[in-house]
């Protein structure tokens, strides 16, 4: 370890070290100079957000602001709506989404028949590898009130055409909906994995024992996967402001703003098209916060709980 | 082991059998359905007749789709773009982990830190955006392919798999006199072939798919990527909107076609590149998400 070296001595042996493995440093300087560049960078331009950027003037000319963007954002009724909209997104989000993979690779590993078993899960990897616009393409097209086939079903039970995607009471069912069906597959991978990792004599001392199938589920396979079931969860906890900007801005309606308004496409909105930076960056800067505060928190609370963290 | 089924069990297992079978058609319907769409008459689309195959089958969409400049050039430009990211991707993290692969490398840790605190605090859209515009990357390739190039996530990847390779082949090429640059190309590399074919898949996909930083920082319709034409294809609401007056045109001379089976066409064109490298991609993506999982 760097940090624990004797004090005499240090500078030498660091230069040393330095000589030796030069061409180390210098290949790590190419992704370490990249990424002070684009992601530090951009950083140190949150200071912004505490100024009255003007774009003409340049960051360092731009007057001192003090929170006065903070102030205007929190007394503004529309950020709050934003701000509601985000939490419930993604609260509804992860109540839907949580289960799914779960069930599926509980399920999927009581199936017998190990040839439709590893064509189920192929298939069920499929959508997340189409990429969002195609998605929303799919949907507008299997939604659409004139030609798609879901109205056309409703129709033969004397159902009207619904406007799914222009009305904003669809709007949350159909970001979950999807994210289900792009995701369950590809989540459910780890749970497969950690299914497989149970020791099978468990489950064949269980049967002896006279352990039916739902017991074997219930006091087996369940607490084999409960570690990997929290880690994950905690994630998605973390993650919890993390609501895709692709997804929303491609299935947002001028019609649906009022749900389908979250916080980053409103600092797009804000931000970018309206160039209000100081603004959109102040706004940011509080998503980017909050985000932080909840992915430590919850790494913090998987290492207590679980002995697993993300680092 | 052979385990004996209760009379409960084997109906348990018919309707496990079933409910995974739905989910599994649930995840593949879609796609066929617009393929069908794709290929059928606009008449059968509106009655809701097509659900499985075509009807009244013909390829006019895909002429149309096919002679559209914009959707050629975007192709083009999609390419380009998957390309040169791609190899800034692999160039970027093979720097990053190769170095943090040696335990010796003093200040690892720190350097590890440097990286990941960067996947969980970000200067925000804004920020971004200004740095892109005064570096003069508004508008040009750069802007999709280079902020993005150091992946920490398959940095790590790429790392743990270095850390496995036996230091004992390491030593000898010491000996042998090479040095740190010519054991990676000669020994780590080499080594690492299967990880780097996955990494490729990973990168190459992510690019093609990739739309955010083309809507933000292109600005020029000829150089738009796919998935921005895309977009705008699938949002347009009558066939003028879809721009292309080879379109318009076409539109006139026959009523078999209506927005709905070329925005399908068009659909299943973007697709199709990734529709083909699935299989040889997913194989690989089981095993990457668990090196993620295990390591990162």
């Amino acid at each position: 370890m760097a940090f624990h070296r004797s004090s005499v001595g240090a500078g030498r042996s660091l230069w040393r070290s330095l000589k030796k493995d030069y061409i180390l440093y210098l290949l790590l300087l190419i992704p370490v100079i990249h990424t002070f560049i684009f992601k530090y960078v951009p950083m140190a331009g949150i200071i912004i957000a505490f100024k009255d950027f003007n774009p003409m003037e340049g960051i360092f000319a731009s007057p001192w602001a003090g929170v006065k963007w903070f102030e205007k954002f929190l007394t503004e009724p529309k950020f709050w709506q934003v701000f509601r909209n985000t939490i419930l997104l993604s609260l509804y989000n992860l109540i839907w989404s949580t289960p799914m993979p779960i069930l599926f690779a509980l399920l999927l590993n009581e199936m017998n028949g190990r040839r439709v078993k590893k064509a189920i899960q192929t298939v069920s990897y499929l959508p997340y590898f189409v990429s969002t616009v195609v998605m929303v393409g799919i949907l507008t097209q299997l939604l659409s009130p004139t030609s798609g086939i879901v109205n056309h079903v409703l129709g033969l039970f004397g159902i009207d055409p619904i406007m799914f995607m222009g009305e904003s009471s669809w709007f949350r069912t159909i970001y979950i909906g999807s994210g289900i069906w792009q995701g369950t597959g590809y989540s459910a991978i780890l749970y497969f994995a950690a299914l497989t990792n149970i020791d099978q004599e468990l489950y064949e001392a269980a049967y002896i024992d006279g352990a039916g199938r739902a017991a074997r589920m219930r006091y087996i396979s369940i607490p084999g996967i409960l570690p990997t079931i929290m880690v994950m969860l905690l994630l998605n906890i973390g993650n919890i402001m993390q609501v895709s900007f692709e997804k929303v801005i491609l299935l947002q309606k001028p019609i649906t703003v009022d749900v389908s308004e979250v916080i980053n496409s409103y600092v797009y909105k804000r931000g970018l098209l309206n160039m209000d930076y100081s603004y959109g960056t102040a706004m940011g800067l509080l998503q980017s916060l909050i985000g932080f505060i909840l992915v430590t928190s919850a790494n913090a609370v998987s290492k207590r709980l679980t002995e697993t963290a993300l680092w | 082991m052979y385990y004996k089924k209760s009379t409960g069990e084997k109906i348990f297992s018919i309707f496990n059998m079933f409910f995974l079978c739905l989910f599994g058609i649930v995840c593949l319907y879609p796609m066929i359905y617009i393929l069908a769409v794709s290929f059928s008459g606009s008449l059968a689309v509106m009655e809701g007749r097509v659900w499985l195959y075509p009807i009244d089958f013909h390829l006019k969409a895909y002429e149309i789709v096919f002679s559209n400049d914009n959707i050629l050039r975007s192709y083009l430009n999609t390419i380009l773009y998957t390309f040169i990211g791609t190899a800034f991707n692999l160039i970027a993290i093979t720097c990053a982990a190769y170095p943090l692969s040696k335990k010796r490398l003093r200040g690892r840790s720190g350097f590890s830190l440097y990286f990941v605190f960067t996947i969980l605090f970000s200067g925000g859209m804004v920020p971004n955006f200004l740095l892109i515009q005064s570096l003069g990357f508004y508008d040009t390739l750069w802007a999709v392919t280079v902020p993005g190039a150091v992946s920490v996530f398959y940095m790590i990847i790429l790392r743990t798999n270095f850390e496995q390779i036996p230091s004992a082949l390491e030593e000898a090429a010491i000996i042998d006199g090479m040095n740190d640059l010519r054991i990676l190309f000669k020994i780590f590399i080499p080594l690492s072939l299967p990880i780097y074919a996955a990494l490729i898949l990973f990168f190459a996909v992510g690019h093609w798919n990739s739309f955010f930083d083309a809507f933000i920082y292109l600005q020029t319709k000829d150089k738009y990527p796919l998935q921005v034409i895309l977009k705008e294809i699938v949002t347009a609401n009558t066939l003028n909107d879809l721009g292309a007056g080879a379109v318009g045109q076409s539109a006139m001379e026959t009523t078999e076609l209506v927005g709905e089976n070329l925005k399908c066409a068009t659909i299943i064109v973007v697709m199709l590149p990734i529709m083909m490298v699935y299989p040889f991609v997913q194989k690989y993506f089981v095993k990457g998400m668990m090196i993620g999982a295990v390591k990162g």
